[in-house]
């Protein structure tokens, strides 16, 4: 339960629900966003630009998991489409920037096709589906030798746009930036819009969204096809990143990690998904950095760290490092007035739902 | 925008080269820094985990020796789990972020294959990859140098064998469908297409499968009489202990990475009588060697295991020792320049009993183009002959 | 022909592994209605705790095995006691998360063993490297031993839930777990139990493997092919996690050898695709109706 104090009728509607202070806060981020490589060397201007692109990933996710419901375990497969469909057309001439837009688009006609046999599936069966569908695509990336390279992987040829090299740090740091922000915009009017609220009604209670007359199998379509679209630009990104893309690279962990990401920054909300984006790029590095502090090369800690917050983070905040934001602000506005019980956490047992 | 964008680039460019104008990355006044990533967790970690042993002990010797022209040698090892993504990731933070003057020893030919071009491009020397990967040394590059043969080498010399002294005419393959499997039938299918024969069946597995049943049933059906493997390590005893379930009694050829205890270990007595081509011999077979002696014993010593290390340590402290004389050659004012000079001035350059002499000059990367020809006999690898 | 027959049956086998590992994956979820993705992790653990009491400890087999067993019997039981107990009444999503991170922890821990750790090992029973003959048809008596257990297994459980105390409250905990507890049936207790049986399963098939394959800190992913099988057989029916596992096995293999390559990697989940589309319930399965 989240708990919005309306001051204004239009606050449904608008963009940015708490107004001005809002704003402010995600000019400031902006602003150092902008000014960062200036005094962040190249390392850390390469993990930003990790976040940025996770975070594109992550709306893709969040759009179908936190909005829509719809749990998938298969997002490695989307961006492995996203990856390949734009090598393979800049390979055969297509400029940078084209080729990223009809990547998205390829990516998001591969995500309603994919969506459409999973329509009836609820739950786990959704997840497992989704799970398989992933194995699928890595294995046909590896076959498909023709456009794909087969698993010996190909090299990513550089971006350039209007002939300006953009691959490297940091222009590419920049261009990542300015998709991040169109996605976050594009995704935030998404789900303002009758689209986004029939997602969300579909997610609270399918049968009653029914009965209100949501189309429910256009809207889970839809649902599928926005995120791969969102997850196909960031596929294609990330293997111009890295330089080099071969199947093994988008395995069910990756798809995990996606799911890490967006568990732990907060599950239902487009900022939470740039915290996880933050916490995902930042773990291995505390983790490396832990290694070369004890002296000690400990490669369990990787999986280590990884299991405990899923579980920890489940067990303990399950509305992630948004929900702990929500808390505090929630704290500081109603302070007067603040009880404890205000964020307890209910428990939903749902009925069993084999008979 | 665009012109502040432009702006920021340029002063960053100016960072960048007032950093690099301090002096050579990796090189300051006490200290030469070298980067490697292997693999210490994953599939192959029964010869990543030896290799970062021997650089570490390498490095300990060549530093108590007095160092190079003063400076002593630290080698950063990170962990790639055999997974490119990481490892070029860990390449990229090794050369940006620590500043090594070279990457040395990268374990995993696609590693190597994807590493490469990243290293070319910011300047960084690629050091002897433990990876039989021939695009190290063809075409000759000049900032990269290779200690071991490609598998395609390795594996044609295998089929040539297989083809004079064993007089076998049915060729069938079963190759690891990445870089290295695809090397190595590479390879096997150059050698027998110059003995006008053809590969009559071959099949492929995925990375880390351990199920080959499919395979070898395959190709015992289309009735081949000697086997060549694509394998690395753990496929090698999984192909053998197939083989052997099936009753199948067949010679196969194994590349280099099958020269392991690991192999005896995990085969068993599948494993005997199987042949293997590889530019180094197991440590087992060139103790003799003073240097390498005493380098296993203090391998002993560190790690506590009374048993030999895997022979992959080998290669790590070959490419130390390769690089130590190098960089002597080059003198004191140690760039990448005189670095590369320094190399090339070696010539027939002994690197220990279980190695080809090694050389290399603007147009040969690869030091030696010896292939050891060795069989599995009463559980031991021995040797049959040596090839140049 | 006779290569057909030869697929089938080593595609018996292996299915036997996948189809122990179900049912245990099965046997949690009629209980207590949660997901558990670590059933990998655990069969990994209880072949490593094998193979070290076997090769390292020098214990006798049978011995080494009852201890290994009951090991990972004890470790699940501590898992749903000390991680899913606070979890009840929270969505099902969020408990299998949870699981998936225990997965993940699970093989942290492993890999922190030393003797365990990038290691690959392998574990030889007496009968490794010994062959049945049946007619034209070989089978390693490692996978006749498989196949043997296996149905040993199924009969055991066949009595132990229609005969035993326990087994009965257990199936009615896995009917209604309300009606379960009105009828006095300690529910809490059994959800750790059946945990703790459905570890001992998958250490059972984890032993099972280990001659047959390798045993390493990743093996977990084959154990991930169960859930595959689960929903084939049905979520809800015990037999079903077995022939479900079966068939897993017998396709996998056929694909192996008729169709090109690649395709046996995938056959697993290219089949739980179809059944998902024709028949979502499994084959075994009762199909799920939701009350408004």
């Amino acid at each position: 339960m989240r708990y919005i104090l309306r001051t204004s009728y239009e606050q449904d509607v608008r963009l940015f629900r708490e107004g001005l202070p809002q704003y402010g806060w995600y000019l400031g981020w902006l602003a150092l966003a902008l000014v960062a490589p200036l005094f962040l060397g190249v390392h850390l201007v390469s993990q930003l630009t990790f976040i940025l692109i996770f975070a594109i990933a992550g709306v893709g996710f969040q759009l179908l998991l936190g909005f829509c419901g719809l749990l998938s375990l298969g997002q490695a497969a989307f961006l492995a489409i996203g990856a390949y469909a734009c090598i393979f057309l800049e390979k055969q001439g297509v400029p940078f920037l084209g080729a990223l837009g009809l990547s998205a688009v390829i990516t998001a006609a591969a995500g309603a096709a994919l969506g459409l046999p999973v329509l009836r599936l609820k739950g786990l069966y959704l997840a497992m589906a989704t799970m398989s569908l992933g194995f699928i695509v890595e294995e046909v990336a590896a076959r498909w030798t023709a456009v794909t390279g087969g698993n010996a992987g190909t090299l990513v040829p550089p971006a350039t746009v209007l002939g300006y090299p953009v691959g490297n740090d940091i222009p590419f740091y920049f261009l990542c930036l300015g998709l991040c922000l169109i996605a976050l915009w594009l995704a935030a009017n998404i789900l303002r819009g009758p689209t986004g609220r029939a997602m969300v009604a579909v997610r609270d209670s399918q049968i009653a969204a029914q009965s209100m007359g949501i189309e429910v199998a256009r809207v889970k379509t839809t649902a599928f096809a926005l995120s791969a679209f969102f997850t196909g630009i960031a596929g294609a990104l990330l293997a111009h990143k890295i330089g080099y893309v071969s199947p093994d690279q988008f395995t069910l962990h990756l798809s995990i990690e996606l799911l890490l990401m967006v568990l732990i920054g907060g599950v239902a909300s487009l900022r939470g998904v740039v915290f996880g984006a933050m916490f995902l790029v930042a773990l291995p590095e505390a983790l490396a950095f832990a290694e070369k502090a004890t002296g000690a090369s400990m490669p369990a800690l990787r999986p280590m760290a990884f299991g405990l917050l899923l579980v920890l983070v489940m067990i303990f905040e399950p509305r992630g490092i948004n929900g702990l934001l929500e808390k505090v602000i929630g704290y500081f506005r109603m302070m007067p007035l603040y009880r404890r019980g205000t964020f307890a956490r209910q428990r939903s047992f749902v009925k069993s739902e084999r008979w | 925008m665009k012109s502040k964008i432009a702006a920021i680039a340029v002063a960053a460019t100016f960072a960048a080269s007032a950093a690099m104008a301090q002096g050579t990355q990796g090189v300051t006044a006490t200290e030469i820094l070298l980067g490697s990533s292997v693999d210490l967790t994953g599939p192959v970690a029964a010869i990543g985990v030896p290799m970062k042993a021997g650089f570490e002990i390498a490095a300990d010797m060549i530093n108590e020796g007095g160092g190079i022209h003063g400076r002593k040698v630290r080698v950063l090892v990170e962990d790639n789990g055999y997974d490119p993504k990481r490892a070029i990731l860990a390449v990229q933070k090794l050369m940006t972020s620590d500043k090594v003057f070279a990457i040395i020893g990268l374990l995993g030919s696609a590693i190597t294959q994807v590493a490469l071009p990243a290293t070319t491009q910011r300047g960084v020397p690629m050091l002897f990859p433990g990876a039989p990967t021939h695009i190290v040394y063809d075409p000759p590059q000049r900032l990269s140098f290779a200690l071991v043969t490609g598998y395609d080498i390795q594996m044609s010399a295998a089929a040539a064998y297989a083809h004079d002294e064993l007089g076998k005419r049915k060729f069938c393959m079963m190759y690891q469908d990445d870089e290295s499997g695809e090397q190595a039938l590479a390879g096997v299918e150059r050698k027998l297409g110059e003995l006008k024969l053809k590969l009559v069946e071959k099949t492929s597995y995925k990375r880390g499968a351990t199920d080959f049943s499919a395979q070898f049933a395959r190709m015992r059906g289309a009735n081949c009489d000697v086997v060549m493997l694509g394998t690395i390590v753990r496929e090698t005893a999984g192909a053998a202990l197939e083989r052997a379930k099936i009753g199948w009694d067949v010679p196969m050829f194994a590349p280099q990475g099958a020269v392991s205890r690991a192999v005896i270990a995990l085969g068993g007595k599948a494993v005997e009588g199987l042949y293997a081509f590889a530019p180094s011999l197991p440590i087992a077979l060139a103790k003799n060697d003073p240097r390498l002696a005493e380098a296993v014993k203090r391998y002993k010593e560190k790690s506590g295991k009374a048993e030999d290390p895997d022979d992959f340590f080998m290669i790590s402290f070959a490419g130390m020792m390769l690089f130590a004389e190098g960089a002597r050659n080059a003198g004191k004012d140690l760039t990448v320049d005189s670095f590369v000079k320094g190399m090339e001035q070696i010539k027939d350059f002994d690197v220990g009993e279980g190695w080809g002499k090694m050389t290399f000059t603007p147009t040969q990367r690869l030091g030696s183009t010896r292939n050891y020809v060795m069989q599995v006999k009463d559980g031991v690898w021995t040797q049959l002959k040596a090839l140049d | 022909m006779v290569q057909f027959l030869q697929q089938i049956l080593s595609g018996i086998s292996i299915g036997c592994v996948y189809a122990l590992i179900a049912l245990g994956f099965v046997l949690i979820y009629k209980a207590t209605e949660t997901v558990n993705f670590a059933v990998g992790e655990l069969m990994m653990i209880g072949a490593f705790l094998g193979f070290t009491f076997i090769t390292m400890w020098a214990m006798p087999l049978w011995l080494a095995a009852i201890v290994a067993i009951a090991a990972t019997a004890i470790l699940a039981a501590l898992l749903e006691r000390i991680f899913l107990r606070p979890m009840v009444g929270e969505p099902a999503f969020a408990i299998l998360v949870v699981t998936i991170g225990l997965g993940f922890c699970l093989r942290a821990v492993a890999m922190m063993v030393p003797p365990w750790s990038g290691e690959t090992v392998r574990i030889t029973t007496p009968l490794s490297g010994e062959v049945l003959r049946l007619g034209p048809l070989i089978l390693s008596a490692d996978h006749a031993a498989v196949i043997a257990a296996t149905a040993l297994i199924v009969v055991g459980f066949f009595f132990f839930f229609t005969r035993t105390r326990i087994g009965l409250a257990m199936q009615a905990v896995s009917q209604s777990q309300l009606a379960a507890t009105y009828m006095g049936v300690r529910t809490r207790s059994i959800s750790t139990l059946v945990w703790a049986l459905a570890g001992g399963i998958t250490a059972i098939a984890g032993l099972l493997l280990a001659p047959i394959a390798f045993i390493h800190v990743n093996m977990g992913l084959l154990g991930l092919k169960a859930i595959p099988a689960a929903i084939i057989g049905g979520f809800s029916s015990l037999p079903g996690a077995i022939v479900g596992g079966i068939a897993l096995g017998v396709c996998e293999s056929l694909a192996g050898y008729y169709l090109p390559e690649g395709f046996s990697d995938v056959a697993a989940y290219v089949l739980v695709l179809v059944v998902l589309g024709l028949r979502p319930e499994g084959l075994f399965g009762q199909p799920i109706h939701k009350r408004v």
